[in-house]
């Protein structure tokens, strides 16, 4: 019931209902959070799901026999083991991420990185936009890196087995 | 009256059958070898010992006890693969034995480190006490099946249940492997069963090693028909019977 929602959500596509939010959210910081977390997280929700569909049989079994509540299999063994993957996620959909910040801010905004590129634009400034390009593609290589430093030190196991 | 009944099994997934009439009595402490072809139904009869699956007519008891409707902390399992859990340390893993059957599936505090200190014992028993810090991924094939046997037993199980458990480890390990177990078996005196595709290993460990195999066949139509327990050998004395002398006689001796 829950994953048909979500599978029906994560097929609109997020920047066709940009203008709603504007309406709804007006034109400053939210609209553009609220885009982001609407483009990414059905995805991120899809993949969660999926990923725990294919924890091994065996091992909720394994965890049956020494005992186990549902409880206790959700939080004991299925969900650490899906967390290194959503972190994997995360920053997989890191690049959608910042498609749908700098279309909200090239659409509507009176700031932003992705605001001052479209703004420059105008007066075919090249080399401020590609400064722009750059100080966006350094900051999206730190999130990435961090996430990834993050994923090493919570999830040294998920290391282990690659 | 034995200790685990199996009463006239049938299970079937759709309308294939793949068990018929299997009837089985074991006493307590017995160690039950399973071989047969690949794909005759080995894996399906353990599962149905574990009540991880209810069988489609027929019930089976384990001590007299109503037939359990979900595996337990009864019945204690091991895989080939996927046995021990990947994101818990080999000493966790241990410990998970002990603590999953908690209200939030561990300890805390004092009973946390002494289940701890409990599990250092363990490990320094299976001989993986060097690796306990290490996650399973980081072990050889040999090792975690030593620690997921290990892991088993420290819930103590009634009943082991053993899915080729040695399918993927080299001979040597395997040996190495066989005395593992036959020690912790004299230890616990648990009953085990073991699914092996490798008949000498079945024979070497097992009380008894029971055939799976279809009485009938359907050259129109091979699913036609379920498997049921064509032989029950017995394996005592390297499968050589009647090798004990029953009475104390002195007649051959000239003392
Ligand atoms: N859940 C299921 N649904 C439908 N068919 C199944 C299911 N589980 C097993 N089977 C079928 O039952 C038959 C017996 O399977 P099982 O795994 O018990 O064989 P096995 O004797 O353990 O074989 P192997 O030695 O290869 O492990 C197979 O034909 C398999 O396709
Ligand atoms: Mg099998």
């Amino acid at each position: 019931m829950f994953s048909g929602f979500v599978a029906v959500i994560s097929m609109i596509p997020p920047l066709a209902i940009l203008p709603i939010l504007f309406i709804v959210f007006g034109l400053g910081e939210a609209s553009k959070i609220v885009l982001i977390f609407i483009g990414i997280t059905p995805v991120l929700i899809r993949d969660m799901s999926q990923r725990t569909l294919e924890l091994p049989r065996e091992m909720t079994v394994k965890a049956e026999t020494l005992g186990a509540s549902t409880m206790t299999i959700a939080l004991r063994v299925a969900l650490p083991q899906v967390l290194p993957r959503l972190i994997q996620s995360v920053r997989l959909s890191l690049g959608p991420a910042w498609l749908f910040l700098i279309a909200a801010e090239a659409i509507a905004s009176d700031l932003g990185l992705g605001y001052r590129i479209f703004l420059v634009r105008r007066y075919l400034a090249m080399d401020v936009i590609l400064t722009y390009v750059l100080w966006i593609t350094l900051l999206a290589f730190l999130i990435d890196w961090a996430l990834k430093a993050l994923s090493r030190k919570a999830f040294p196991w998920a290391e282990a087995s690659l | 009256m034995s200790f685990v009944i199996a009463d006239n099994i049938f299970q079937s997934y759709g309308n294939r059958p793949i068990l018929e009439q299997v009837s089985l009595e074991v006493d307590e402490g017995e160690f039950v070898s399973i071989v047969g072809a690949s794909g005759c139904g080995k894996s399906t009869f353990l599962r149905l010992l574990l009540a991880q699956e209810t069988p489609t007519r027929g019930a089976i008891t384990v001590d007299g006890n109503p037939p359990a409707v979900e595996p337990g902390l009864e019945r204690g399992v091991v895989f080939q693969k996927y046995s021990t859990f990947p994101h818990l340390t080999v000493r966790d893993n241990i410990v998970a034995g002990e603590s999953f059957r908690r209200p939030w599936g561990r300890f805390f505090g004092a009973a946390q480190r002494a289940a701890r200190a409990r599990a250092d014992e363990t490990l320094v028993r299976i001989g993986l006490d060097h690796v306990a810090d290490q996650y399973p991924a980081t072990l050889s094939g040999g090792m975690q099946q030593r620690l997921a046997i290990g892991q088993a037993l420290v819930a103590r199980p009634r009943i082991l249940l053993l899915d080729e458990p040695f399918g993927a480890l080299d001979p040597g390990t395997r040996l190495s492997m066989h005395d593992f177990l036959t020690e912790l078996r004299a230890e616990t005196g648990m009953t085990v069963f073991m699914v092996t595709h490798d008949l000498e290993e079945g024979f070497k460990l097992g009380d008894r090693v029971i055939v799976f195999d279809k009485p009938r066949w359907d050259p129109d139509d091979p699913g036609a028909f379920g498997a049921t327990i064509t032989y029950d050998f017995d394996a005592r004395n390297g499968g050589f019977p009647y090798q004990t002398i029953k009475e104390k006689t002195h007649v051959l001796r000239s003392n």
